[in-house]
């Protein structure tokens, strides 16, 4: 039986979830994206989806797999359709010069791997996940995102 | 022991990554799309509310609260139309080698220009009824599952009505816009057997009052229905 959710109970759950996850959101978009301006989008467009379900959501559970599963749908659907017109417009990257010049940098060096590979890399390493929870969140076997992982790593040494 | 140049871009791309600045705010439908605060869009969404009713009462046979919100209603509260003219414009149906173009799987099929034009004139339908308040009428058209991405009739009146005061009543209309990618990449979202992919199209609606906006478009896919078409509002 599913859990019926008041309003009230969930709008509080929603802002309780921005306020802790979307730092996190978004960094799991810009590995997945490597685009600021499209992750600063799809972080805004997954908390949309997230306002339209929670009132279906069970709030006792972890929300952040639910945000990073629904975040990479988006990421993969939507900017695969939108990537023309978003790759085509001017880059709206709300940083000051110095960190954007780090940030071409380090873009430059995650441009050589794969969505997959740098959302492994970002989870594990940068985030803390366990092999499983990041699998598990990006729909893939432990092995895989253990491979994913080493050859990000591998890429990387030489980038 | 020297750091090897991955832990070194790691670290690089963490500093990079946490200076990001969180919205002030969560992001709301109506907030989102239309910059207003929150207590006012509530306020104006009840105002709508309560004008869809008093209309329905006086120009249909029914309350608002027994009007049809199921599938294919049209029984739209009776709004008087905006005085704003909005310019529409239809472009050709593409070609085949257009689409063959693109990576998709659904290159061979072709829609007649009659679909185009039916297409067109259903989501000018949809849009004008947004312009000018007819919510019920404009959800009446959706597909029942793109009606099904609303929690109900009320959320999608409480978003639509916020965004389309930002769009201040004009909008450009494309059927098959040239710089998206085509129909089968809009279909992630939508059950692929509910469209006959022989004879629908993709419809783009621009909103010059949010250009450069993220926001700032709408695209449909249209398909023929036992009644005339369904609308999917894709994004």
């Amino acid at each position: 039986m599913q859990e019926v959710v008041l309003p009230e109970a969930a709008d509080l759950h929603y802002e309780q979830a921005f306020e802790q996850h979307w730092e996190d959101v978004f960094r799991f978009l810009l590995a997945w994206t490597n685009n600021w301006a499209a992750a600063e989008d799809l972080t805004q467009e997954t908390y949309l989806r997230l306002w339209q379900e929670r009132l279906k959501l069970s709030w006792d559970r972890p929300v952040l797999p639910w945000l990073v599963v629904t975040a990479k749908r988006l990421a993969t659907d939507r900017f695969r359709a939108l990537r023309r017109r978003v790759l085509g417009a001017a880059a709206h990257e709300s940083f000051d010069e110095s960190v954007r010049v780090r940030w071409l940098d380090v873009r430059a060096a995650m441009a050589t791997l794969s969505p997959l590979e740098r959302a492994a890399l970002v989870l594990t390493v940068g985030e803390g996940w366990s092999y499983a929870e990041a699998a598990e969140a990006l729909a893939t076997t432990s092995g895989a995102l253990r491979a994913a992982v080493s050859r990000a790593r591998e890429k990387l040494e030489v980038a | 022991m020297a750091r090897s140049r991955a832990d070194e871009v790691l670290d690089s791309w963490n500093k990079v990554a946490r200076s990001v600045a969180r919205p002030a705010a969560a992001p709301r439908p109506g907030v989102t799309r239309s910059a207003l605060p929150a207590g006012m869009l509530a306020g104006g969404a009840a105002v709508i509310v309560l004008l869809v009713a008093l209309s329905a009462r006086a120009f249909g046979p029914a309350p608002l609260a027994s009007a049809p919100v199921a599938a294919g209603s049209t029984s739209g509260a009776g709004f008087t139309p905006s005085a704003s003219v909005p310019s529409t414009e239809v472009s050709a149906p593409p070609s085949v080698s257009a689409q063959a173009s693109a990576s998709t799987s659904v290159t061979d099929k072709t829609p007649s220009p009659a679909d185009a034009v039916a297409a067109k004139d259903a989501v000018e339908q949809y849009t004008a009824a947004l312009v000018r308040g007819s919510y019920a009428t404009a959800y009446g058209m959706l597909a029942p599952e793109s009606q099904g991405h609303w929690q109900s009739l009320a959320d999608f009146i409480y978003e639509r009505s916020a965004f389309f005061k930002s769009v201040a009543g004009r909008y450009v209309i494309q059927v098959w816009p040239s710089d998206v990618l085509p129909i089968g990449s809009w279909l992630t979202d939508t059950n692929r057997s509910l469209i006959d992919l022989h004879h629908a199209v993709l419809v783009e609606v621009d909103y010059p009052a949010m250009a450069g906006n993220n926001a700032g478009l709408d695209i449909y896919i249209v398909s023929p229905a036992a009644n005339g078409v369904e609308i999917f509002d894709v994004r």
